[in-house]
């Protein structure tokens, strides 16, 4: 996947080598101690940071001609991130095939989704990540926070559950779930929702975060365990999707019971339901048709 | 009877504030009637100071303030680092360590599993943020507790302890009185059932009828538990009350100590006799 190469104008993957070489070798100490925030010196990028620089480093680290890129936003290949990031890399990246189909690509590039039906063996999903430390909502000071990761000291977001579970029955986080990885590392999973962190739980495939701004690599490699904090006798619980009538909603345009799904207002005051993963919702309608 | 090993022995604790020098030692404590040192300016907080604490004893520090008593709580409840000094923890359970060898994350299971800690002021001791109910289950979740309906039996039985309403228990300790934040701070700490308590000055600031009640409980405490206790405070009526034993502390060093009766009675140390006759 990592080659070396030269366009006549520019270089290849935007980076120069040495800055590919260092966020490489983040990439590998993020996935030998699964869950830790490597930090790096991450660059500049031609776009602002806090929309995606850190995701976007990885990837032009990691892809090289021969690569199949897939980049989404929110689940679509079509919103507005995932087009200029994906328009960017394709500049930067001559030789590397681009795709929507979530199964066709080798490097996928998101924001905010896990692809509905997971990645697979020798497959990597990079996420952007805009706030890499999950114990930032409990301990203001990062030197004091280093400490509490160091020493596993986790206590006060379990705090922050059983504040939740008093008050409103329920945890209240709907997206960026705390979750333990390898038994060890509490991550912020990014602003994913709770939908699809059983999804990097023992995944065939390779997770890496790269928070630009906020100058952190973190990983979680294939085959680790990932769990949502819970407590023993309140399970973790992902998103339901009841219609009032109790049933569960279905997409508008592919009709699939199974999947993450948006909620579109209409002009007349009512809402409809869609597949958040615009991938899944085209094979589904493929296969139904 | 064979003696029983201490649950805590603590050897030439010293912590110097400042650069230090190979004088300040010699050059502080009660002699020298300061805990500054003259060649250097550094402060002389804590130092030589050892002593025993056995299992199931209440031990009073008494002494002014700046006398060195909170700085000798902060280091053994691990909240510092000494200068030098060594303090070595035995308890039932066959957990032996070497307290300052220790590293950071064994340092944090014996705070979070065996010790305990109540502060003078409830700000330093409870989380403000969070419910009465939330504050124990923090304690609770240091300790592995990770049961949500266990968390909460748990809680409820040390409200009702330390006679705090169990109805309060999901409200913010901020609308809570004086006392009664005192007894959920006691409560919290109590919460993984410490063998080693330390009490920072608990009833300074208390009226006289919620310090009697407060006293009451920690001897309730002490003798159903069993658990050791260090209790600081520059109350005689404290001492008297809780502690066995006292060490009597001024300039950074122990000028006076032995049973708390003998030494009120007593009294040999200049120090001692002018507190002592100043408190009757």
């Amino acid at each position: 996947m990592i080659q070396h190469a030269h366009t006549g104008d520019g270089h290849f993957g935007f980076l120069d080598e040495f800055a590919k070489k260092e966020i490489r070798r983040t990439c590998l100490k993020a996935i030998c101690i699964p869950g830790y925030q490597v930090p790096y010196s991450s660059r500049e990028m031609p776009i602002a940071r806090g929309f995606g620089t850190g995701g976007l480093q990885i990837t032009l680290a990691l892809i090289g001609p021969g690569d199949v890129l897939k980049v989404i936003d929110q689940g679509s290949d079509d919103s507005v991130n995932a087009v200029n990031l994906r328009s960017f890399i394709m500049q930067t990246c001559p030789g590397v095939d681009t795709t929507t189909r979530t199964a066709s690509a080798t490097l996928i590039q998101t924001r905010h989704r896990v692809p509905e039906v997971g990645i697979a063996r020798g497959q990597v999903l990079v996420l952007q990540v805009p706030y890499p430390d999950p114990l930032v909502i409990v301990e203001s000071n990062e030197l004091r926070r280093r400490a509490m990761h160091a020493e596993g000291d986790y206590a006060r977001l379990w705090v922050k559950l059983y504040e939740d579970l008093v008050r409103f029955k329920e945890i209240t986080i709907a997206h960026r779930y705390p979750t333990r990885i390898a038994g060890r590392y509490v991550i912020d999973p990014s602003p994913i929702p709770r939908w699809d962190v059983p999804r990097l739980h023992r995944s065939p495939g390779l997770f890496l975060f790269g928070a630009g701004r906020e100058k952190k690599i973190y990983a979680v490699p294939p085959f680790t365990d990932a769990d949502p904090l819970s407590f023993d006798d309140v399970p973790f619980r992902v998103e339901e999707f009841r219609a009032t009538d109790g049933g569960r909603l279905t997409c508008a345009r592919c009709g699939s019971h199974e999947s993450f799904l948006d909620e579109i207002p209409l002009p007349d005051g009512g809402k409809r339901h869609q597949c958040s993963d615009s991938d899944w919702c085209a094979r589904h309608r493929e296969d139904h048709a | 009877m064979i003696a029983e090993a201490p649950i805590l022995t603590v050897d030439g604790l010293t912590r110097i504030y400042g650069p230090g020098c190979p004088r300040c030692v010699s050059a502080t404590g009660d002699e020298a009637g300061t805990n500054v040192c003259p060649h250097c300016r550094s402060v002389v907080s804590i130092a030589n100071t050892g002593f025993v604490l056995h299992h199931g004893e209440i031990l009073g520090v008494m002494g002014e303030s700046g006398s060195g008593k909170s700085t000798l709580v902060k280091l053994l409840h691990l909240e510092d680092k000494p200068t030098a000094g060594s303090a070595q923890y035995r308890d039932h359970d066959g957990v032996h360590d070497d307290l300052f060898a220790a590293n950071a994350q064994r340092q944090r299971w014996l705070r979070n599993h065996r010790f305990g800690m109540v502060h003078q002021n409830p700000h330093l001791g409870l989380n403000f943020r969070v419910s009465a109910g939330g504050n124990i289950a923090e304690r609770l979740l240091m300790g592995d507790v990770f049961g949500y309906r266990a968390i909460r039996t748990r809680a409820t039985e040390l409200l009702t302890r330390t006679e705090v309403p169990r109805a309060r228990i999901d409200h913010m300790p901020g609308g809570f009185s004086g006392g009664m934040q005192q007894r959920l701070q006691i409560a919290r700490a109590l919460a993984p059932d410490p063998q080693l308590l330390f009490l920072d000055e608990v009833t300074t600031g208390l009226d006289l009828s919620v310090q009697a009640k407060i006293l009451d409980l920690i001897l309730e405490i002490q003798q159903e538990s069993g658990v050791a206790m260090i209790a600081v405070t520059h109350d005689l009526g404290v001492i008297r009350l809780l502690a066995t034993r006292t060490l009597v502390m001024r300039h950074g060093r122990i000028v006076e100590s032995g049973l708390t009766d003998q030494i009120l009675e007593d009294p040999q140390h200049p120090y001692t006799q002018q507190l002592v006759s100043a408190a009757l």
